[in-house]
Order: C-alpha cells, then structure tokens, then sequence
C-alpha cells in the first residue's frame, strides 16, 4: 500500500526540549540562550 | 495501536478530505487523508504508515502507556539537561519608569552587596554537576546593567570555576537596552556575555509613552541606536509587551526594525507578549491595563496576529513545543539581590513563595508550588498536557493568590493552537 502520510513538521527531540524551559508564562523568550 | 491521547487533529479549509494530526508532546505533524484515522482504529495501516506515525509521537498501544511516559516526561527533560541555569536579580532599580512594571513597588535602590555574591558564587561551586557540561546565567534586575562591575566580577570568577571543570560558561542579559553599549558589550563579552534580551513596545510613541525615562523623556531612540551598534556583536533578543489597545501597532515596530538594517540576520529572535496585570500586593497604583489570563479573547487574538507578524518578515520566535516551567528544572533557581532563592522572577519578594537562601541551600517547593497538581486524572485525559503541565504558575498566583492547583490553558490553546501549528508549518520552524 502506498505510504498516505506526507511529513509536515518532524518533531523536536526531547533533548532540544529540556533547552526550551518557560519563563513567566513564556513571556521571557531564549532567556539562556 | 491507536491514536495519540496527546495529538489534536485539525481539519484543512483548501482539502476537505485531508487533516493535520499533531502530536503536542513531539511538536511534530503530518498530513493524512481522512480515512486513515478509521484505519488506525481499525489496525489497517500499513507496516511502514505505522512506524512513521509511531515515530512521530501520533500512535501510542494504551492511555497507561502514555500517561506512564507523561508522568516522567520532566524528570526525562531534567535527565537530559547539560547545562546548570540561574538567574541572577543583581538589583531592583531601573533608570527607566515603565507604568506596567511588574516588580511595581518592590523596586528600589536594592543591589546585591559583596557578601552576597560571594555567597551565590559559593553556592555556584558547590552544585552537583554530574551529568552538566555548561553553567548559563541571565543577569536580570531591576536594569542589571546598571550592576555592570558586579556582573564582570561573578562571571570572572565563575567561568574560572567552570572551564577549572572542563565546562563553558556563559551569560545572557535581560535589560531595558539603554546601557547596552558596544563599550558594555565589549567588556562583558570576553567573561561569557553572549545574548541580550531588549525590550521594545512597539513603535516609537507607544514605547515611549510606556517606558519613558524616570525624567518622563521618551527612551526608544536610545534604545534602539544601541541595538543598532551591538546587534553585529551579540545575539539580540527583541521583546515587547502588548495591552488589548496598543497590540496592532506593534506591526510598524518590525517595520521600522527593518527600515534600520535590524532584518532577521541582526536580530536572532522576537517575541511579543502582553503586559502582566500584577497583584495589588505590588502593582503600580496607577496601572490597571494587562491581563492576568490568558483566556482573555483579546489575548488570543494578539498572540496569533502578532506571531505571523513576527514570522512573515522572516524574524525567529520559539516554536510550538513542550516548555515546561522553569521551577521544575532541579537546579534552576533565581538568586535575588538580597540572597533569597526562588523558582521563578515573578516570585521574588514574595515571602510565601521562597525556595531557599544561599547560606542555608535549596528549600522544598515542589507542593507549595503546586508543581505535581497536573497529575490528575483530567489533566492526564487532556491532549494540550505536554503544552501545559499545570500551566503558569507566576500567572494563576497573580490571579488566585495561590500557586496550588493548576492554570488550565485549554481555552487559550483552543483558540490558539491550530493556527500557530499552522504558523510553524508555513514558516518551516
């Protein structure tokens, strides 16, 4: 059977996640970055 | 194998017969015909449709198994974060008098003394750091630049420690912007200075009407003349915080950025954000404009308007994903100038709200904050969890005087989401 699934965003690793933390509410966008 | 407790499905205005299922716990999405979301009930996909929805999150063999996987999802992050965070409020006064502040009347002519970074810099040596390789630090005041020499003389002494540990170290800046100068820029940066967060509210008129100079005079052609210099030396950060009246003329400020050479390849991120209504506790008493919830419609109107603002001039703004709150990072902490421990800078002076001091360490918080009132069963069944995780703590204190319980966000994420996922799809974030 033909694959139906077209790949929009790929994901985010979990390990990119735990550099994304949140800061009053998100309203502090990168703060370590 | 079934369907993803934690994806949303959203439909397709130009393919009625397609949808986009994504997966709030991985960010990811995908674009299916409709009939295959019977044929994953019915177990007719193929091998290949469902090792690539299984691997992008969107299938999952029972609700146990993925709440067991949500339940240690921040313990997961915890495990996998290389860097030791702090944030360090080096004083509470500001050469600007911003009407919406929200550390309101807590701000005065409080700086952190020299005992009390001798004390922070202890604290910084004797953390844990197994499994670390990075020590960060955002300097944050007040104006912390208005501490330029104590932030030079922590940082010497801290990036000795780390590099002594075959770690890196290095410092971002959140600051109003005025006493950013390539002669501050380059001093801090060879002590690990490498991003600095600028404040702009909008254009010229509306910033200066809400961030004017303590002598009432207008602080944005300053600011931004410093963005200008210091932009090819540091990532740039531009923020900015919107009420229900002043949100759409935020546009003209990206157009203005641009008419000034600050595109996309000077400026590293925008994002703006409404202005905080604070508790009365400490509010300035002649604000009363923000908000203290999301709900509000106004809220999720700006959100979405002023994002594709931000995205289709090609500007970078954090993409939709899990973010969990920093409180529930273990080793994060906010140092306050007077060596008090928080979890988050909303929380500073807040004596309810204390995690600690740096003579005596870290304190229990985990149920004054309220950080595991998510594990129930409603928020367990809730496909925006891994968005969520109990929502703003910091926002629901303002509101209820409590950080017990959680900040439900499905209102706001049901009004939101679908058209940000659609925002991160069109721009490939």
């Amino acid at each position: 059977m033909k694959n139906r699934i077209v790949v929009l965003k790929k994901g985010v690793e979990k390990k990119q996640m735990a550099k994304n933390l949140c800061c009053i509410g998100a309203f502090i966008p990168y703060l370590w970055m | 194998m079934k369907l993803a407790r934690y994806s949303k499905i959203y439909p397709l205005p130009e393919d009625p017969e397609s949808v986009i299922l994504f997966s709030t716990k991985r960010a990811s999405a995908v674009l299916v015909p409709k009939g295959l979301l019977a044929d994953i009930e019915a177990g007719r996909l193929s091998g290949e449709e469902q090792a690539e929805l299984a691997e992008l999150g969107l299938l999952a063999r029972s609700d146990e198994e993925e709440w067991q996987e949500l339940l240690s999802f921040i313990q997961d992050l915890n495990a996998l974060d290389r860097s030791m965070k702090f944030i360090v409020v080096l004083n509470l006064d500001c050469n600007l008098a911003c009407h919406y502040c929200f550390e309101g009347v807590r701000k005065g002519k409080h700086y952190l003394s020299d005992e009390v970074a001798g004390r922070f810099i202890d604290f910084v040596k004797t953390r844990d750091y197994a499994g670390k390789d990075e020590i960060r630090i955002a300097f944050y005041g007040g104006e912390p630049l208005l501490s330029l020499d104590r932030i030079a003389g922590i940082s010497e002494q801290i990036k000795t420690f780390a590099e002594g540990r075959g770690m890196r170290y290095g410092f971002s800046l959140v600051t109003n912007g005025v006493l950013l100068t390539p002669r501050a820029v380059k001093r801090l940066q060879p002590v690990g200075l490498r991003s600095a967060k600028v404040t702009l509210d909008g254009p010229k008129e509306v910033h200066d009407a809400f961030r004017p100079f303590r002598n009432g005079s207008g602080s944005f052609d300053a600011i931004l003349r410093n963005v200008e210099e210091v932009s090819g030396l540091i990532r740039i950060q531009i923020g900015g915080n919107f009420t229900q009246d002043n949100y759409r003329q935020f546009p003209r400020l990206l157009d203005l950025l641009a008419e000034r050479g600050l595109g996309p390849e000077r400026i590293a991120a925008v994002k703006f954000d409404p202005v905080v209504h604070e508790s009365s506790e400490f509010a300035l008493p002649d604000f009363r404009d923000g908000c203290d919830s999301l709900d509000e419609p106004w809220v999720a109107e700006a959100a979405v308007l002023l994002r594709e603002e931000v995205l289709k001039r090609g500007y970078q703004t954090p993409k939709i994903m899990p973010s969990p709150c920093m409180m529930e990072y273990d080793g994060s902490f906010v140092v306050n100038y007077d060596s008090v421990l928080y979890k988050c800078p909303g929380l500073i002076g807040r004596q309810d709200c204390r995690a600690g001091d740096l003579l005596n360490g870290p304190g229990e918080c985990r149920l004054t904050h309220g950080l595991d009132d998510w594990k129930n069963d409603e928020c367990l069944a809730c496909a925006y969890l891994p968005l969520c995780f109990g929502g703003c703590k910091y926002l629901k204190l303002v509101r209820e005087g409590t950080m017990r319980g959680v900040n439900c966000q499905k209102t706001y994420l049901d009004r939101v989401l679908a058209e940000l996922v659609a925002q991160d799809i069109r721009y490939g974030l």
